[in-house]
């Protein structure tokens, strides 16, 4: 009786501490198949919002300018290939991190930058600080590019948050944790906000947020390292297009972020990729220029140039030509159909962590300007199309962001405590 | 009230064992002065040299308290821990000092009791069952019976909470054990089978069910030393050496039959007994009323033992709207160990800290905290904090009660 008793006693409390140990996880049942996939996919953020703020999900400017990230400022941006600095604006980057500074992404309402320190600005056309935000570190503030529409700018930090701000006055509409850190531009298109993000592992990801609420709407798989390249948007085929240190490059559908397809190359892949004509373009650390059919996810041409390659193509227009910068200190063209390098401006400078802005030539029509680094302290114009060198700029600092053109100004981040300079 | 203390001391005073068991539990705060003292945490933490200066929800402003006492005050404090300790583990090896002994145990548990309460970085399991064992010691009428009961109670409350992927696949691990693969995964098994089901062993008639129990008890604390440090386990060496007195060092008279798991479920042990039992398996079981996962909250499983259930991942959002503009505020870094980093009370001290300096200087307008936490072993993140206006909140250190999804 007594043993009966002690029994039923241990064969209750077991049964008890059963169903409440599946009840309470269930996935336990299916846990001996994964005991080493504890986390098989990203983790997935949540927003939160502290105003109400609609807006049209339209980019009005943002880095490389379009979804395509071609890196060709829009007509209305005409600077004349002799400007000079007209003024110079501190504080911004104090060179915390060796990653590529903020751009500046302007438009109408004026100009948007943020900065390594973790400040970000917005100013009038002359510079004039209008308001600032501030977030908190991982220690290296803002290295990402802004992305504006009619009222919200968005920006991604390195302490993983992506933020939307009322461009009027800088308020905070929503941000979201998407990652452990952003290094890389957001990309507004198809009417949403894409982001790359990166994880302490190491490794990357990449989502889609709701540009009104910042609700996570979709994360991908992990990609295998991290991500400094920042997503790109094909239109035709509705992908999201991202590469990464793993060297692998992957092919989303925007829609609903499954892999459409992969490739995995030899080096890592630090640039954005530039789409035209059904093919994407990226550089890779294996030193060579990539061509891929966006379609079949097929390599097109690649094209050795002689250095790890870190920034991006940038398109001349009714050319067929792109242009970029190479580790062993040149600027080359190369003719996008084949890959054959066109002509090749050697200056020496082998820092390669900036791409290059095409801008039409307000004194030539249809021709084409493209803006370089082409020594450390100097930013060289030259013709798109021929590489023939037009004008050099001397500098009061070195940069490692792209320069952005509004009207007929250029707006620069410099490293190292120089500021922002503004040339006309 | 004074007889029933004199009775409580006679009846230790006249067992040797219950006196020894008196001196190992006073050695607790031996192991707890040497784990306060190891690289000037108990400084830095109650002057915030070097470490967050965090309260528990009860006593928000303990870090005023704290700080209005020097430093020097607080490094003689400990030194007087210290001395008090030596004192009370002497006092226990004698007889006629058990009246003494009695008291000085008492001071001294309140004594860190207190010096627990005014800091949150002091937060453990380890102090919580160790005040509940002393306790006992001192005041349950059965009280043998009470504490291997008990002792039991925590291995099975503890072992209730590793039943999770966390614990099982040894995402829960603060570093990495010296076991790997699948023998990892087995040996998490077996601890979780050990805590709910052979624990029991301990309060079994036949002595070598006993003694094989208390043996693996004894290794699965030795082993996890070097992955928890030297503290837990000689806490819980302490805790259990009152089985390796009574079964092995001396045989001394019982007060019960010894068949102790019996009575246990057929009602026949003390009713003060089944009193603490109850109480304590109430405090385990308040938190999951409180909240969805207790492993992601802070005031919430005050009550409750917090085990080495989960490791977390979160990020804050502290916004404050200034005149000059809005502000994500750093969230705090000072020296939080991985069981305190995600916790809810960490960011809520630090509100309410602004919100206190603020009430003179007006420079915030408002301050918003919003914690997203997770488990390791999760994919979406969930709102464990989220409020809008904290300054509005009269004990922000309250607020996971009534905000965030988890609650």
């Amino acid at each position: 009786m007594k043993q009966q008793a002690l029994y039923a006693g241990v064969a209750a409390v077991s049964v008890i501490v059963a169903v409440l140990g599946f009840r309470a996880n269930p996935q336990l049942l299916s846990y001996r198949q994964s005991y080493y996939k504890i986390v098989e996919a990203p983790p997935v953020a949540s927003a939160t919002v502290y105003k109400e703020l609609q807006s049209s999900c339209q980019a009005t400017a943002q880095y490389r300018y379009d979804e395509r990230r071609t890196g060709v400022a829009p007509g209305t941006a005409r600077p004349n290939s002799t400007v000079s600095i007209i003024k110079q604006i501190f504080p911004l980057n104090v060179d915390i991190h060796s990653a590529s500074k903020s751009s500046p992404t302007v438009d109408d309402t004026g100009v948007y930058i943020g900065s390594d320190t973790g400040w970000f600005f917005k100013m009038d056309h002359d510079g004039n600080i209008l308001w600032r935000f501030y977030l908190p570190g991982s220690g290296n503030g803002i290295h990402g590019s802004a992305a504006l529409d009619d009222k919200k700018v968005y920006i991604g930090a390195y302490n993983g948050f992506m933020y939307a701000l009322d461009k009027n006055n800088g308020d905070l509409v929503w941000a979201n944790p998407v990652a452990q850190f952003i290094g890389a531009s957001p990309l507004l298109a198809d009417g949403a906000l894409f982001i790359s993000g990166e994880t302490r592992h190491p490794d990357g990801l990449v989502a889609k947020l709701d540009c009104n609420t910042g609700a996570t709407l979709w994360v991908s798989k992990w990609l295998g390292g991290h991500s400094h390249s920042s997503p790109t948007f094909d239109v035709k085929n509705d992908l999201i297009l991202v590469g990464a240190n793993s060297g692998r490059f992957f092919a989303f559908d925007a829609k609903t972020g499954e892999t459409r397809w992969q490739q995995q190359l030899k080096g890592q892949i630090k640039g954005t990729p530039m789409i035209w004509d059904g093919t994407a373009y990226f550089g890779s650390w294996d030193r060579n220029y990539h061509a891929y059919d966006l379609k079949t996810g097929r390599s097109r041409w690649k094209t050795f140039m002689g250095g790890r390659i870190q920034t991006s193509l940038t398109l001349v227009p009714n050319s067929g030509i792109g242009v970029t910068n190479t580790k062993v200190g040149d600027i080359v063209g190369i003719k996008l159909a084949d890959g054959e390098i066109l002509w090749r401006l050697r200056h020496g400078d082998r820092n390669h962590q900036f791409s290059i802005l095409v801008t039409e030539d307000p004194s030539r029509p249809n021709e084409y300007l493209a803006w370089s680094r082409c020594k450390k302290f100097q930013l060289c114009t030259l013709d798109a199309k021929t590489g023939k060198l037009l004008n050099n700029i001397d500098l009061p600092g070195s940069f490692t962001s792209v320069p952005f053109a509004w009207q007929d100004k250029i707006y620069i981040s410099l490293d190292k405590n120089q500021g922002l300079v503004v040339l006309q | 009230m004074i007889k029933f203390i004199g009775l409580q001391i006679e009846q230790i005073r006249n067992d040797f064992t219950l006196r020894l068991y008196g001196a190992l539990l006073a050695l607790t705060h031996l192991w707890t002065f040497f784990y306060w003292n190891r690289n000037q945490f108990f400084i830095n933490s109650q002057s915030s040299i070097n470490a967050e200066p965090i309260c528990f929800p009860f006593f928000p402003n303990c870090d005023l308290f704290r700080q209005s006492i020097s430093v020097d005050a607080w490094a003689h404090t400990l030194t007087f821990y210290l001395g008090f300790t030596i004192l009370t583990v002497v006092f226990f090896a004698f007889r006629r000092t058990t009246t003494p002994a009695f008291f000085s145990l008492l001071f001294l548990t309140l004594m860190k009791f207190f010096l627990h309460m005014s800091n949150y970085n002091f937060m453990g399991n380890y102090h919580y069952m160790v005040y509940i064992v002393t306790a006992l010691l001192l005041f349950a009428p059965r009280r043998r019976e009470s504490l291997k009961v008990m002792i039991v109670g925590f291995y099975v409350a503890a072992g209730l909470l590793k039943i999770n992927i966390d614990w099982l696949s040894g995402a829960a691990m603060i570093r990495t054990p010296a076991l790997g693969g699948d023998l990892l995964v087995t040996s998490l098994f077996y601890v979780v089978f050990l805590e709910l089901v052979l624990v029991f062993g301990l309060l079994h008639h036949k002595r070598w069910v006993r003694a094989i129990t208390l043996l693996q008890l004894l290794c699965f604390h030795a082993f996890s030393w070097h992955i928890v440090g030297f503290f837990y386990p000689m806490m819980m060496f302490s805790v259990l050496s009152l089985f390796v007195l009574d079964e092995f060092i001396f045989n001394s008279k019982r007060e019960q039959s010894e068949n102790i798991l019996l009575h246990l479920f057929s009602g026949r042990l003390g009713r003060s007994t089944y009193v603490v039992l109850i109480v304590f398996w109430l405090c385990q079981v308040i938190p999951f009323g409180l909240t969805t996962d207790p492993s992601l909250s802070g005031a919430l499983r005050l009550s409750s033992l917090n085990m080495f259930d989960s490791k977390t991942q979160c990020h804050s959002l502290l916004v404050a709207k200034t005149e000059q503009g809005t502000v994500h505020l750093q969230k705090p870094m000072k020296n939080l160990g991985t069981r305190l980093s995600c916790d809810p009370l960490i960011y809520l001290n630090q509100a309410h800290q602004l919100c206190r300096a603020n009430r003179d200087s007006k420079e915030i307008k408002q301050l918003s905290l919003t914690l997203f936490a997770k488990r390791v072993t999760e994919q979406h993140y969930k709102k464990s904090i989220d409020i809008k206006n904290v300054c509005e909140l009269s004990n922000p250190l309250w607020a996971e009660l009534y905000s965030g999804e988890s609650s």
